[in-house]
């Protein structure tokens, strides 16, 4: 446990005593800001036109859950995706290849210690992306009731996902000393989890049924629709649990390779 | 090299072991798993009736939704809580421009249909993404007994084809799309209600019965079967007068009601703004409208002993205007001595007791009892006014209750409604300049004023 907690108090510094942490969560804030800024601006306007055309048809369905709430957790899910292999990239790769891996290989810690440390401080600096935007539902519940139970279960969602994203890269960067390669093979093997289902189509036969269930995509919905499934919880867990698993063989395989 | 190939065979024999466990964890949890609702209204959970028909279902259900792109997404959230509370049910969800061939096997030529078939080749169609219409069409494709409604003709009733704005067309419509079968009765012709008579609806007779009619409505009642009957303002003293024996007396008025005038409607419209403590019309938060209306009375010393409920009541504003002249002028003013003044009751449900059943019940036994609805107004459930507010799910609910058919009573929307949240161009503006601005701004000085101070030590 002192070993993992050294580990990650040794990468979050490394995260946050240099530019890299600080420019990765201002460009997500850019960018997520700006997409809730659009989506809150259009449904003003919207708003604005129902309004008139309920004097004229009748009651008309505008909610603030479909155009603005789900669509940004689904938008945030996307630039998680892309940015995601950033943050793992370097966890090893990085050591591997500057040689500093030796060094930490020499303390007197196990490979557990190492990965949980590593682990723990990507999802870290994922938290420190996410908790900010928190405030802008503040926006909405200025003006108007905000779903916090929604909004809740959005975020449990994002960070379920985002924690996958991670181990998946965390992985990835155990195999390779070239961090390019690993934040290429990362990105591309998210991009193949995220759009599994897309080649589903009608097809119900057990293959499609598989592929439907391993997209990652998939089991974002239910939560940022406001509803936890245990059958998601499952996934996300498992993908977690897989990847670090297969991170830690990998790390372990070191040894006995020679 | 021997030794690093035992370690990797090792290592892939338990990684193809963990990996296996996973699996398995995760197949479990597809067919156990529970969900919890955070929504607000709840609005991906379905209604009592739906789960209960539900976990019911004697035999296998597909449901097909043909949808549009954009409603796609609609149909699949409710489909999915459909299949969620049981295995027993299926759906897919496809897009007849792009699978004409399905959509022409299940003859559907509208957006937003959803075909449900069982798996003994029973197809129902449900005409809209809902979770009523949805539910009402797998009873339909899983039930095989159908209650049978009769609708009294001869007296002028009101019609139920043609598409006037007076026809009870489209009550009928919603009937048959609700699962019941529904034939006319002219008595003229068959002289008897038939023994196949689940319920007879009596529209807003124009004439009065005669003396063997009534005569036959009587034993019809007497033993236990259930009646719809609406009665306009008019004279019909035959009818009225058994009526009276259920201690419901049809006042001589028409009601005028100043909230529909601030509605914008006509004061000859009756707002039902108040709804009784009954399973008919205890979800209802919205009014109903009932135009040219009479008051009822409901009295307890009637000859038959009877229980009344009053399912739903006008405003205190309204009254029953005795004068019909004054309204035809125009200029009709409540006249303390002779009008009704309001509240006044415009629909009540009746219950009796069937026989002796009431002394020989055995105490805390059930009894059988007849069940009645009575109301003061017809146009209620006529083609131009059912589908104002709520009068179309009055309508349906007072008929599951007549039918005692609690499996059929119709289910509330729930819709995510309108929210509508205005911001003015300066707060817009401020939210650009906090959100997108300041925020990644704030982040990129401290990364700006730590990478400086770092250098600097």
């Amino acid at each position: 446990m002192r070993g993992a907690l050294a580990v990650f108090t040794r990468e979050l510094r490394s995260w946050f005593y240099s530019p890299i942490a600080y420019s990765i969560v201002a460009i997500f804030l850019l960018v997520t800001g700006y997409f809730f800024y659009a989506g809150i601006a259009m449904y003003s306007v919207a708003s604005l036109e129902m309004s008139r055309l309920s004097q004229f048809m009748g009651p008309q369905e505008l909610s603030l859950d479909d155009q603005v709430i789900r669509p940004l957790f689904g938008d945030m899910g996307v630039i998680l995706l892309m940015m995601a292999p950033l943050i793992t990239m370097r966890l090893f790769a990085e050591e591997k290849k500057t040689g500093s891996i030796e060094m930490l290989f020499t303390w007197p810690l196990t490979d557990r210690q190492v990965l949980a440390g590593k682990y723990l401080a990507a999802v870290t600096v994922l938290f420190v992306m996410l908790a900010p935007t928190v405030s802008y539902f503040g926006f909405i519940a200025i003006n108007s009731q905000a779903p916090w139970g929604q909004i809740g279960a959005g975020y449990l969602g994002l960070l379920l996902m985002g924690a996958s994203f991670m181990a998946l890269g965390v992985f990835v960067s155990t195999l390779t000393e070239n961090q390019v390669v690993a934040g290429a093979i990362t990105f591309g093997a998210l991009l193949i989890f995220w759009v599994m289902a897309w080649a589903v189509g009608r097809d119900t036969g057990a293959f499609a049924t598989v592929l439907q269930y391993l997209s990652i995509l998939e089991h974002l919905d239910p939560f940022t629709k406001g509803v936890i499934d245990t059958k998601d919880l499952v996934y996300y867990l498992s993908f977690i649990f897989l990847f670090l698993f297969f991170a830690l063989r990998s790390l372990e395989s070191n040894r006995w390779r020679g | 090299m021997r030794r690093s190939v035992k370690y990797g065979a090792n290592a892939l024999l338990f990684t193809v072991m963990v990996t296996a466990i996973v699996v398995l964890v995760n197949l479990f949890s597809i067919k156990y798993h529970t969900k919890l609702d955070l929504t607000p209204l709840e609005l991906f959970s379905l209604s009592g009736q739906s789960i209960k028909t539900l976990k019911t279902l004697p035999e296998k259900i597909k449901a097909i939704a043909f949808a549009k792109p954009d409603s796609s997404e609609t149909a699949t959230d409710l489909l999915e809580q459909y299949a969620y509370e049981s295995d027993k049910f299926s759906f897919e969800v496809i897009d007849p421009d792009s699978e004409p061939v399905i959509a022409k096997k299940y003859n559907v030529s509208v957006y937003d249909t959803i075909v449900v078939e069982s798996e003994s080749g029973r197809v129902e169609v449900a005409s809209r993404i809902s979770e009523e219409s949805v539910t009402n069409a797998i009873l339909k494709a899983t039930t095989s007994d159908v209650d049978k409604i009769y609708i009294l003709t001869g007296h002028d009733e009101r019609s139920v084809d043609g598409d006037g704005s007076q026809s009870w067309s489209g009550a009928v419509a919603r009937l048959k799309s609700a699962g019941y079968e529904v034939a006319t009765l002219n008595w003229f012709e068959t002289g008897e209600i038939p023994d196949d008579c689940n319920l007879l609806i009596i529209p807003g007779p124009r004439n009065d019965f005669q003396d063997g009619e009534i005569k036959q409505l009587e034993q019809y009642l007497a033993k236990g079967r259930s009646l719809f009957i609406s009665i306009d303002p008019g004279h019909y003293p035959k009818l009225e007068g058994l009526m009276e024996r259920y201690g419901v007396i049809f006042d001589d008025n028409t009601i005028l009601d100043p909230v529909s005038e601030n509605l914008g409607l006509d004061a000859a419209v009756a707002t039902l703004a108040t709804y009784g403590d009954h399973d008919i019309v205890k979800a209802f938060r919205a009014a109903s409208f009932f135009p040219v209306a009479r008051s009822l009375t409901l009295r307890n010393d009637s000859a038959v002993k009877t229980e009344h409920h009053i399912l739903g009541s006008t405003a205190f504003e309204s009254w029953g205007e005795t004068d019909i002249t004054s309204i035809e002028k125009r200029n009709p003013v409540f006249d303390e001595e002779r009008d009704f003044p309001g509240p006044l009751i415009l629909m009540a449900a009746v219950t009796w007791g069937i026989g002796n059943a009431d002394k020989d019940a055995p105490i805390g036994g059930k009894i059988k009892k007849g069940r009645m609805i009575v109301a003061g107004d017809t146009d209620f459930a006529s083609n131009a006014t059912l589908q104002l507010s709520r009068n179309a799910d009055l309508f349906l609910n007072s008929i599951g209750w007549l039918l005692t058919q609690e499996r059929r009573i119709s289910i509330r929307a729930k819709t995510k409604g309108f929210n509508p949240i205005l911001f003015e161009a300066n707060e817009l503006t401020l939210i650009f300049w906090v959100l997108v601005i300041v925020m990644p701004g704030v982040a990129v000085v401290a990364g700006v004023l730590i990478y400086s101070w770092r250098k600097r030590r």
